[in-house]
């Protein structure tokens, strides 16, 4: 047989292994590279931001509606604050709140979807009601009722995402659960006396690890998209806190004379969106995981 | 075949019963959680001018004296009877308040759900006859940034190069919430577009995995062997099932759709019910707002259930396991 | 276009990408030569390239694969010269296949009816009204019975031994001179694929068509064909008559193929089952069925649950220490269903299983720890039977762990000697079972079978999965670690030869109630129900040593 192919032996040193193996076939994929540079930029800048912006975000610097000058690289806005400040910022709140919310609801969607996945019967029935429940509310709408309800401060946010988003999960992970229960490893398990919790978190978890993954982010890219649809709207974030959905509703007034500051802020918050899904879609494929699971 | 039509009674006995549970989600969202209806309606700011006696009062006559299950059972019987009530502010009809709204953005959401799954099909079939080929390529790159691309940036973009560069439409629509409805549909045509860009991307890349998915399975390489032409195994023996799983996420899509809307109509100033919705976000107008999520969850219940009775005239497995 | 033979492929070259810059290669410089209405048998074992080469007579590559040289030529024309036009006017017309798999090669949602009209009006075979009657024909001569009432149903209603039938049907539309066959009866029961095979040889013999028989059963090849090709690694090793090959191998690769089939004879000594020691199972009066989950309401808002009953009934075995019963029986017999219940996968029988004396009821998490140990179970499916995220190391230690209280240093060391035990290599310990090869993976399923050192091991169908070679090895081992331990199998499978030669006696069974059980020297001398020697001929049959004499018998 002749084989013509790199060989990966686990005697190699990690990184050449992670080159050869899902993860390197992925990065050398230039759209996938693509998508993570630009998550990893979007992430150095919401964590630096205040340290690398030249004024206060929220502080009025100057006088409003300057033109980019050697003090004000990108402007000032409507009442004078310093625009380029104001746009490394805009994504910190969105990123912040839709990654906590999303852990939350990776975490609590996993468990329950474990739970009806591999207990099965009435256990199932009544999880999958309430999944099928959630899901039949339009994602805005939900948010919207539970902003009204609980407020829309940053702890309330990460609640509303969590509340939103965990039942998506629990519809994924009991999918595939059910399929790998019906696998002779837990069979075995059984036979060996294995308790049931040893079973789901021993037996089953380490198989959901890359769809999990996945998972993590889809959510992640879509929370972020709702958040700030939110703030748009005038339901999320409120001022003077920088965001970009916020900055492209303020914008909206002066579209006609400034389209740059509607552009700015929606690009940066696109190409956020965009980096995420080019890094999912890359490893999705790399990792063989159908898309018609998620 | 009795057992096709007990399958049937099992959807729509589950329809109501999910319905009833959105019922009881709104009601804790809005009824119950902080405080009560009440001093959620009024402003803050006018909070301090009532007094414990005038608001002890506002409850009697609104009914919220009562215990929470009864106020719920009230709830749950007239959301289901469409009974909305009348607005707090203004006692008006909730209903007459909302139908225009409700059909204006039914017209367009319906409008886009078409021409969405025409679009949908149509790259679906090509991408998938040759995948990886430059088509499939052009087509799943295009339709990862057009997902991509939040629905109010994709909006705003629309209204800068439409109104703002080209000058050949208005930035926002400016009809009366009761105009024609054909007045309607005409100027439904820029949100319309904007809506199918996010949407039409999402369900295209769902349709492509279910035909490449069924395109790599024994059926359709014995079909392939025994000299059918591709269009023909296509149409024939890939596409019933391919559909299957883009009918399965039909909840999530037309939840989507609903989601999508309201961010559009906020863009364009559409007179519909996301406008509505905001409306009555902003000033707490309690039934407004429970009747637009009722009949918002009621239309994403009834899409499922189509759905579920397409899969199931699709697929003879699924007539067979209810037997 | 008599003067060219029917197919000749010359230096053919088959590659599958398997990587940005990787590539395999699957058929490797095969010339041969096929006869006008010849019937030529492919035989290897899984991956060395004979379905790549059958499809490629129909002018097919699968996605990813692609004819990196040499060429396939029908009646003179080289195939992959053909325009897609007359290409698809070639395939079904002028050659068919037959696919592997006919579970999953028909349409789920079009009608048994429609594969075959679809097919009769796309070629042209018949118009308007025509088209169904000859669809009918085509049924009737395939032996489907009541071809009215299948028209109209749907794949999944029917047996895999009818949809077979219709694949077939399909296969032969138009009539095509040439017939390529894929393995065309793995899927189905021993006594299925026999009418199967009996069908195929009469409409050989009827129309003079070319038949390829791809197949890894060189018995059944055997059965079929008068020449074969012997495939190993992309490459064609023998190529002549059948019987030669089978009397005389030329290489060595061949002789093991031909040595590791099962025979169908007894090879355990008589002794051991006189022997007068206390039995170590007892199974008696046992019935089991699979009870209806719901009912009333429930069963109508949330569906009806699992499937309705496959049961067990009045099932009675002894097995000694040392000893093997054998467990033989088609798709549905129950034979594993009795290996769930013994092992403790299902409850809820009536009857009794004791073990030493002591009762085995209940589900295994119900049971004494130590009597859990005690009995261990084999799986089919190495793949799915040990978790493709847990490596060997932790696969084998568990039940270490549980049963045996050992801590982590003390379960390394014996994992080392239990590999070692089994011809495994030690270093192996931190790989994951998706990095080794098919005989490994059942191996480390033995391996951590034998680590709980039990005093029966259950064996369900555990080479079924696995090369002829392999499954030789690994039945020797099981052997030899009976032998050195003095352990108990009860060994299911649908292959008779292998459990004949496994067992000290043999149970039959048939749709969940025993035929025959008795010594296996008695069961293959025949001295046996109907059913068993219907099931013996299926076997039996294989072994005959002329094709002419097979076919005339059948006929």
């Amino acid at each position: 047989m002749t084989d013509i192919h790199f060989s990966s032996t686990p005697s190699q040193p990690w990184w050449s292994q992670l080159r050869a193996g899902r993860v390197g076939r992925a990065l050398s994929e230039p759209v996938t590279l693509l998508g993570v540079i630009l998550v990893t930029i979007h992430l150095l800048m919401a964590i630096f931001a205040q340290a690398i912006s030249p004024h206060s975000v929220s502080a009025l610097v100057g006088t409003p509606m300057q033109t980019p000058n050697v003090e004000f690289w990108l402007g000032t806005d409507q009442i004078g604050r310093d625009y380029l400040s104001r746009l490394l910022a805009g994504g910190q709140v969105a990123l912040l709140v839709a990654s906590c919310g999303i852990v939350i609801a990776v975490a609590v969607g996993t468990a329950l979807g474990i739970v009806a996945g591999y207990l099965g019967g009435h256990t199932d029935e009544i999880i999958m009601r309430g999944v099928d429940t959630m899901m039949s509310v339009p994602e805005l709408i939900l948010i919207a009722i539970l902003t009204l309800a609980i407020g829309s401060d940053l702890s309330s946010l990460i609640l509303v995402v969590a509340v939103t988003y965990f039942a998506g999960v629990v519809r994924v992970v009991r999918a595939r659960t059910v399929m790998l229960s019906t696998q002779d490893f837990v069979r075995a398990a059984e036979l060996r006396g294995e308790k049931r919790l040893a079973i789901m978190f021993r037996e089953l978890l380490p198989n959901l690890v890359g769809l999990l993954g996945i998972e993590l982010a889809v959510r992640m890219s879509s929370a972020i998209l709702k958040i700030s649809a939110l703030s748009f709207l005038g339901l999320g974030v409120s001022q003077p806190t920088p965001d970009w959905g916020l900055m492209v509703q303020e914008a909206m007034g002066v579209v006609y004379t400034d389209p740059w500051f509607l552009m700015l802020p929606a690009a940066a918050l696109a190409s956020l969106i965009l980096g995420i899904n080019f890094a999912v879609d890359g490893f999705t494929r790399a990792f063989g995981i159908s898309t018609s699971e998620l | 075949m009795p057992h096709i039509l007990i399958l049937v009674g099992q959807r729509i006995a589950f329809a109501v019963l999910i319905l009833s549970l959105v019922v009881a989600i709104v009601y804790a969202g809005t009824e119950i959680l902080p405080g009560d209806a009440i001093t959620a309606m009024i402003p803050q700011d006018e909070l301090v001018f009532f007094s414990e006696a005038d608001l002890t009062a506002l409850r009697a006559e609104y009914g919220m004296d009562r215990p929470a299950i009864v106020r719920f059972a009230e709830m749950w019987w007239n959301q289901f009877t469409f009974n909305f009530g009348t607005t707090l502010a203004q006692r008006e009809p909730v209903i007459d308040r909302i139908f225009y709204p409700i059909r204006n953005s039914a017209i367009m959401s319906g409008v886009a759900l078409s021409v969405m799954l025409i679009l949908v099909l149509g790259m679906g079939i090509l991408a998938s006859l040759k995948p990886g080929g430059k088509l499939d390529t052009a087509l799943s790159t295009g339709t990862l940034v057009s997902y991509s691309l939040p629905d109010f940036v994709v909006g705003n973009l629309f209204v800068m190069v439409f109104a703002v560069w080209l000058g050949i439409a208005p930035a926002v629509i400016m009809i009366n919430t009761n105009a024609d409805a054909l007045a309607v549909l005409v100027s439904s045509f820029l949100p319309v577009a904007a809506l199918c860009v996010a949407g039409a991307a999402y369900q295209f890349r769902l349709l492509r995995g279910g035909m490449i998915e069924v395109m790599s399975t024994d059926f359709v390489e014995r079909a392939r062997l025994a000299g059918l032409p591709t269009w023909r195994i296509a149409l024939i023996h890939v596409l019933p099932a391919a559909v299957i799983p883009m009918l399965n996420g039909m909840t999530q899509f037309v939840a989507g759709l609903i989601s999508g809307t309201v961010v559009i109509e906020a863009v364009f100033k559409f007179p519909g019910a996301g406008v509505e919705l905001l409306r009555a976000l902003s000033q707490r107008e309690l039934p407004t707002i429970q009747a637009i999520a009722f009949l918002a969850a009621l239309a994403v219940v009834a899409a499922n259930l189509i759905s579920d009775l397409a899969v199931i005239a699709l697929d003879p497995r699924v007539r067979r396991r209810a037997a | 276009m008599s003067k060219f033979p029917h197919v000749q492929i010359e230096h053919l070259l088959v590659r599958y990408r398997t990587g940005p810059d990787t590539a395999h290669t699957a058929v490797d410089g095969v010339s041969v030569n096929i006869r006008r209405g010849e019937t030529i048998g492919i035989v290897g074992e899984s991956g060395c390239g004979k379905s790549t080469l059958a499809r490629t007579l129909l002018g097919y590559t699968r996605p990813g694969a692609w004819v990196a040289g040499g060429h396939v030529k029908i009646d003179g024309a080289n195939i992959f010269d053909f325009a897609p036009s007359s290409l698809r006017n070639f395939r079904g017309r002028s050659a068919a296949m037959v696919p592997q798999n006919p579970l999953s090669s028909l349409t789920p949602h079009v009608t048994l009816g429609q594969h075959l009209t679809e097919l009769i009006a796309f070629y042209g075979k018949a118009r308007g009204r025509e088209v169904r009657e000859r669809a009918l024909d085509l049924m009737a001569a395939m032996g489907l019975p009541e071809p009215k009432a299948l028209f109209d149903r749907y794949p999944h209603e029917i047996s895999g031994g009818q949809r077979q039938r219709v694949v077939i049907a399909a296969a032969l539309v138009a009539e095509p001179p040439l017939v390529v066959l894929d393995e065309p009866t793995t899927a189905l029961d021993k006594t299925v694929e026999t009418q199967v095979l009996d069908l195929v040889a009469g409409l050989q013999r009827q129309h003079g068509t070319t038949l390829v028989y791809v197949s890894h059963d060189l018995n059944v090849v055997r059965r079929m064909c008068r020449r074969v090709l012997v495939m190993h690694a992309g490459k064609v090793l023998e190529d002549g008559a059948i019987d030669d090959v089978f009397s005389s191998p030329r290489t060595e690769y061949a002789r093991n193929l031909v040595a590791a089939i099962p025979r169908l004879e007894a090879t355990r000594p008589l002794v051991s089952a006189a022997r007068g020691r206390q039995p170590r199972l007892v199974v008696e009066d046992l019935d089991f069925s699979y009870g209806r989950k719901r009912g009333g309401l429930a069963k109508m808002l949330f569906g009806a649950g699992k499937r309705p009953p496959l049961t067990l009934t009045g099932i009675d075995l002894s097995l000694a220490p040392g000893q093997t019963v054998g467990i033989v029986g088609e798709s549905g017999s129950g034979k594993s269903t009795l290996a769930a219940l013994v092992a403790g996968l299902y409850a809820g029988n009536s009857g009794r299983i004791t073990l030493d004396g002591t009762l085995l009821s209940g589900r295994a998490a119900g049971r004494d720890p130590d009597l859990r140990r005690r009995v261990q179970l084999i799986f089919q499916d190495p793949l799915s039977s040990l978790n493709p995220r847990h490596t060997v190391e932790s696969l084998i230690s568990r039940p270490l762990h549980i049963y045996r209280n050992m801590t982590r240093a003390q379960a390394r060391d014996r994992c080392v000697e239990l590999l070692a035990e089994l011809d495994l290599p030690t270093d192996i310990l931190s790989r994951m079972p998706r990095q080794l090869s098919g005989g490994q993976q059942q191996r480390i399923a033995i391996a951590r079978a034998f680590a709980a050192e039990p005093d029966l091991v259950l064996c369900d169908e555990i080479t079924s999965a696995l090369d002829v070679t392999v499954q030789a090895q690994v039945l020797k081992l099981m052997k030899r670690l009976q032998q050195e331990r003095g352990t108990s199998y009860l060994f299911i499978s649908h292959d008779l030869p292998v459990v004949a030669q496994m067992s000290d006696r043999i149970m039959v069974l048939e749709r969940g109630q025993i035929r025959d059980y008795a010594t296996t020297t008695t069961i293959l001398t025949g001295q046996t129900s109907d059913y068993t020697r219907r099931l013996l001929g299926a076997f039996d049959a294989n072994r005959t040593h002329s094709t002419q004499r097979t076919i005339e018998h059948v006929a």
